[in-house]
């Protein structure tokens, strides 16, 4: 009976909240639905981007079209290129959104389209044309969708950050949201086997792809306009700020924001720490060859993330974002070492992927609110939102990827993947390959947390730091002769109560704010 | 101290990926055209040995892009088989199976299956809109018409017997496990003569690849395949 009272008060609170948001928030349940709604069509379209990476396993690309690792770390390098020298463009554009809507939601209704589009065609190159031909085919709809589908991607992820101040309140829309569009992969993960069992080849069978990339790509454009129509951006600004931020003062501003480093310095081993979780339908496909074990074993598989998301906040709130960090990449680390010595057996590689995708979804919500905290540490240390200057980070990234694009291809061709994935089929060829690779995800692991070490700003510093920025804002409002105004981008009246408090912030080692 | 600890350490482990991905690039030894002749003979061999085995052979016309292509494939897992030929277009791949192996009479409980409902043999798509079935052995199944064109001894024999004169090898290299063959056919006769330079690869010892630069030949040889489920059978017809 208590049980069903508690439910029953939890339904209650739930609905109290659902416009106006719980004291000491931010944001009503109402729009964190949105977002969530909003985030599961994002993600059906993730699931899309997912079958065409430019990757010896992804199944249209390798498989079907059959153009060689080395070939797509060729246009992966070339991508990478045309996407640093748009990159400058992509984030004036992020900073100089026109309209009132706020930074990140026009560009969700803007861009789903012509994503839901480029992806569609993809499906629909003729096996019959040459290698050469498929290639640039591929690379051209490829760098033309990879731009739309990183920036439309990119702005939902941001779009939590601006919701709210509360680092807390993210956190926790992040991991409502991810649970509910974490639904998205789980659908797709399951309906996408059984889908392929109605053609000849399965999953490797090109008419599977010219039905799934229309209706998937075309579902999750229309469900990710709830992320635009139901949520609003709220970042603490001055009301009378206008912001304008020079090319390179941006930058090297942004260049001396060490939580900017750690963050970006981890990714660049993301790549290595994939290495076996992102060959998975490699498993499915040649080593388990049976679709609906296969439906059933995404189904458990999306568990994984489902309890990662879900453990998160908890996982946050009692140890810290940091040591969250440092805990799952060492779970990962140890996650893998057991397919160094045994990866023939179905079963153990769904194990440890089980393992390692539940590190990963952990990591959902700390990677986000990691990157809100630090664009919020910058703000408080030089008076800037650097929302769009903060992804020029992603030009180091890119030009360290271009270097280690090559590591996967170098391992793959080197055990006998070259041109035709079906070697994949034998256990002589797949399994050396896979230990390595497992040695590779290893390292990766340790060295994707090697960098939180340096992390030293706790969850009160964070809240010390925003206190400090309203203060701050009324000051610059009492200044300009608008003492009542919002502090609000958002020009809401959402927690003003406390802008007088008395404690004065101090980041990490006892920093202060210029 | 302690921070510049944690540093060195973490650039330790930045170099030791960078060495270890240098090592995988600098596994690329040259061999010289003897060798390269041997491990081939020795490739073929083992090719030849292996009950396991799925070859896709495709011959493109690339002087047209109107979207339409041919495919034999032969997929052999010891006791059961399948012979594909796909005919693609821009829109659909349409798919023309023939199976050996034993199969169970249609709308038979394997359960309650008695002996006689299994034969093995060729199954096939026949004119009555049905599986058709005829008792073969599995050496007259992969001798049988068109099937006999692309089995491993049809295949493998392309490049057996071939004299040095026959069989220019111009370069052979060795990156990892994999032995890569640059050559050209010149016996009269041969399918293969028709390409002025032909990629061989042998992966694990084993013949693995055939093709010309422009790829307008692609014979791909795989030591494993896809699993194969028989089609129940709906009528048993003579052997054709």
């Amino acid at each position: 009976m208590q049980i069903v009272d508690k439910a029953v008060g939890v339904v209650k609170d739930f609905f109290r909240n659902w416009d106006k948001p719980a004291e000491g928030n931010y944001v009503g349940n109402k729009e964190i639905i949105a977002y969530s709604v909003g985030g599961m069509g994002v993600q059906f379209v993730a699931a899309i981007y997912a079958q065409i990476l430019l990757q010896a396993n992804c199944l249209l690309i390798g498989t079907v079209y059959g153009l060689k690792p080395t070939d797509l770390a060729m246009l992966l390098m070339i991508n990478t290129v045309i996407s640093i020298v748009i990159q400058p463009f992509k984030s004036w554009l992020i900073d100089n959104t026109p309209g009132k809507q706020g930074k990140a939601r026009p560009w969700i209704l803007w861009l789903g389209p012509p994503c839901a589009i480029l992806m569609s065609v993809t499906a629909f190159i003729p096996q019959s044309w040459s290698k050469q031909t498929i290639l640039i085919c591929v690379g051209v709809l490829y760098i033309l969708m990879n731009f739309i589908y990183q920036f439309y991607f990119g702005m939902y992820t941001q779009l939590v950050q601006l919701e709210t101040p509360n680092t807390n309140e993210r956190a926790k829309i992040i991991s409502i949201s991810s649970i509910i569009y974490s639904l998205a992969p789980t659908i797709t993960g399951a309906a996408f086997p059984l889908i392929a069992t109605f053609f000849e080849l399965g999953q490797v069978d090109q008419n599977f792809y010219k039905v799934i990339f229309p209706v998937f790509s075309f579902l999750g454009c229309g469900l990710g306009m709830f992320a635009y129509f139901g949520t609003k951006e709220r970042i603490i600004v001055p009301r009378r700020q206008v912001q304008k931020v020079k090319f390179v003062d941006g930058f090297v501003k942004i260049c001396k924001n060490r939580y900017f480093w750690i963050n970006n310095v981890s990714t660049w081993f993301a790549f290595a720490r994939a290495a076996i979780t992102g060959s998975m339908y490699w498993a499915y496909v040649y080593m388990l060859q049976n679709e609906s074990i296969q439906a059933v074993a995404s189904l458990v598989i999306g568990t994984a993330s489902l309890v990662g998301m879900a453990i998160g906040p908890f996982m946050i709130k009692k140890i810290g974002k940091r040591n969250t960090v440092l805990l799952t990449d060492g779970v990962f680390a140890l996650s893998m070492v057991p397919l160094i010595f045994y990866n023939n057996n179905f079963y153990v590689f769904a194990a440890a992927c089980y393992v390692a995708f539940w590190a990963t979804a952990v990591q959902i919500i700390t990677t986000p609110a990691m990157s809100a905290d630090a664009l919020d540490y910058q703000q408080w240390k030089t008076g800037d939102r650097l929302e769009g200057f903060s992804q020029n980070f992603a030009i180091i990234n890119s030009l360290i990827a271009i270097g280690t694009n090559y590591i996967l291809p170098f391992i793959y061709e080197y055990y006998g993947l070259i041109n035709d994935y079906d070697v994949l089929y034998d256990e002589a060829v797949r399994s050396p390959m896979l230990v390595a690779m497992a040695v590779l995800a290893v390292a990766g692991a340790l060295l994707h947390g090697a960098p939180y070490i340096f992390w030293n700003m706790t969850e009160k510093d964070q809240e010390r730091m925003i206190e400090d920025l309203k203060k701050r804002a009324h000051e610059q409002n009492v200044l300009d002769g608008c003492a009542d105004a919002s502090l609000l981008s958002s020009d809401e009246h959402i927690n003003e109560g406390d802008i007088f408090g008395d404690e004065s912030a101090n980041v990490g080692d006892g920093e202060e704010r210029q | 101290m302690k921070r510049r600890v944690r540093i060195i350490a973490a650039f330790i482990a930045i170099f030791v990926l960078c060495f270890t991905a240098t090592v995988f690039v600098a596994c690329n030894e040259t061999l010289s055209p003897e060798e390269g002749r041997d491990l081939l003979v020795k490739g073929i061999e083992a090719a030849k040995e292996s009950d396991v085995y799925y070859i896709k052979y495709r011959v493109n016309d690339n002087s047209s892009l109107n979207g339409k292509y041919v495919q034999y494939s032969l997929n052999v897992q010891k006791d059961t088989a399948k012979f594909t030929v796909a005919t693609g277009d821009i829109l659909k791949t349409v798919y023309d199976d023939t199976y050996y192996g034993r199969s169970l009479k249609q709308d038979v409980d394997a359960k309650n299956a008695s002996g006689s409902d299994y034969i093995t043999g060729k199954v096939f798509w026949g004119e009555s809109g049905k599986w058709e079935i005829a008792r073969c052995s599995l050496d007259e199944f992969l001798t049988d018409g068109k099937i006999a064109d692309y089995n491993m001894d049809s295949v493998a024999g392309l490049l057996t017997d071939l004299t040095e004169q026959e069989l220019e090898i111009s370069s052979v290299s060795e990156t990892g496990r994999v032995v890569y063959i640059t050559a050209k056919v010149t016996k009269e006769g041969n399918p293969l003569s028709a390409y002025p330079s032909l990629t061989i690869r042998l992966i694990n010892g084993k013949l693995a690849y055939v093709g010309d630069s422009a790829e307008s030949l692609y014979i791909n040889i795989s030591y494993g395949g896809p699993k194969i489920s028989v089609p129940a059978w709906t009528a048993e017809t003579a052997k054709e």
